[in-house]
């Protein structure tokens, strides 16, 4: 069975995770909110393939926005979030089968933002020549989400789900526009 | 995210589906939906050890 050891993400993640009782890993940031770190079951390319959706959220999202409001520099400036993040990640691309996506969240718009920061997070930490970074985007009224899926180039479906993701890729554009309103 | 649309490829479904769960997922954090209710909605994490 597929695993993430807390050990070994406690031991470089600079926020010291805990396990979640609800799921995946919760950590209290400088800021004085907590985060949870989950990757969850997903089958968005499919059902052959091990794919978790990465999810970073905080537990309050009333609780961020009051925080964000009042301590703006220093909640973009944690730097500590992001080495956090990258410490569940390589722990989870320890197996080679292993598949992560995402979708930024777009609850307060800054989408944009996150895709950006979430492809230089990829650039400045993986070694192009072993994983594989998969992006798309989907304009749902007038809102553009950003979609992504990293593997190992060594996944024994490597193929498989790059050809499922370009399917996915071409097959949800056809839908666009969407005819949306956004429930989330 | 929700879709008004009435046509829709299959991979606008899933993804709908991957926002439900993240959707319920983030109700869960914020104290509104429980374990046992996201055991029953088949929201399945991967697995973490000590």
């Amino acid at each position: 069975m597929t695993e993430l050891s807390l050990s070994a993400i406690n031991a470089t993640a600079p926020y010291r995770l805990r396990i979640s009782e609800l799921g995946g890993f919760d950590f209290d940031i400088d800021a004085g909110l907590t985060y949870n770190i989950a990757l969850i079951e997903d089958y968005t390319f499919g059902e052959g393939f091990e794919t978790f959706m990465l999810n970073v959220l905080p537990h309050s999202m009333e609780e961020y926005n009051r925080i964000k409001r009042d301590r703006s520099v220093k909640m973009r400036r944690d730097d500590k979030i992001r080495q956090t993040v990258m410490a569940v990640l390589e722990e989870a691309m320890r197996h080679q089968n292993i598949i992560i996506d995402y979708v930024c969240m777009s609850e307060d718009e800054k989408q944009d933002f996150r895709a950006r920061l979430f492809l230089r997070w990829f650039r400045d930490y993986a070694d192009d020549s072993k994983y594989r970074l998969l992006t798309t985007s989907l304009k749902v009224g007038d809102v553009t989400n950003y979609l992504g899926a990293f593997l190992r180039r060594d996944n024994d479906l490597y193929d498989a789900f790059c050809a499922a993701f370009d399917k996915f890729d071409k097959d949800i554009h056809k839908d666009e526009p969407w005819d949306v309103h956004v429930s989330v | 995210m929700n879709t008004n649309a009435n046509k829709q490829s299959n991979a606008a479904m899933a993804l709908e589906k991957a926002m439900e769960v993240r959707r319920v997922w983030m109700q869960a954090l914020s104290g509104k939906i429980s374990k046992k209710e996201l055991d029953a909605k088949g929201i399945r994490f991967m697995a973490v050890a000590e």
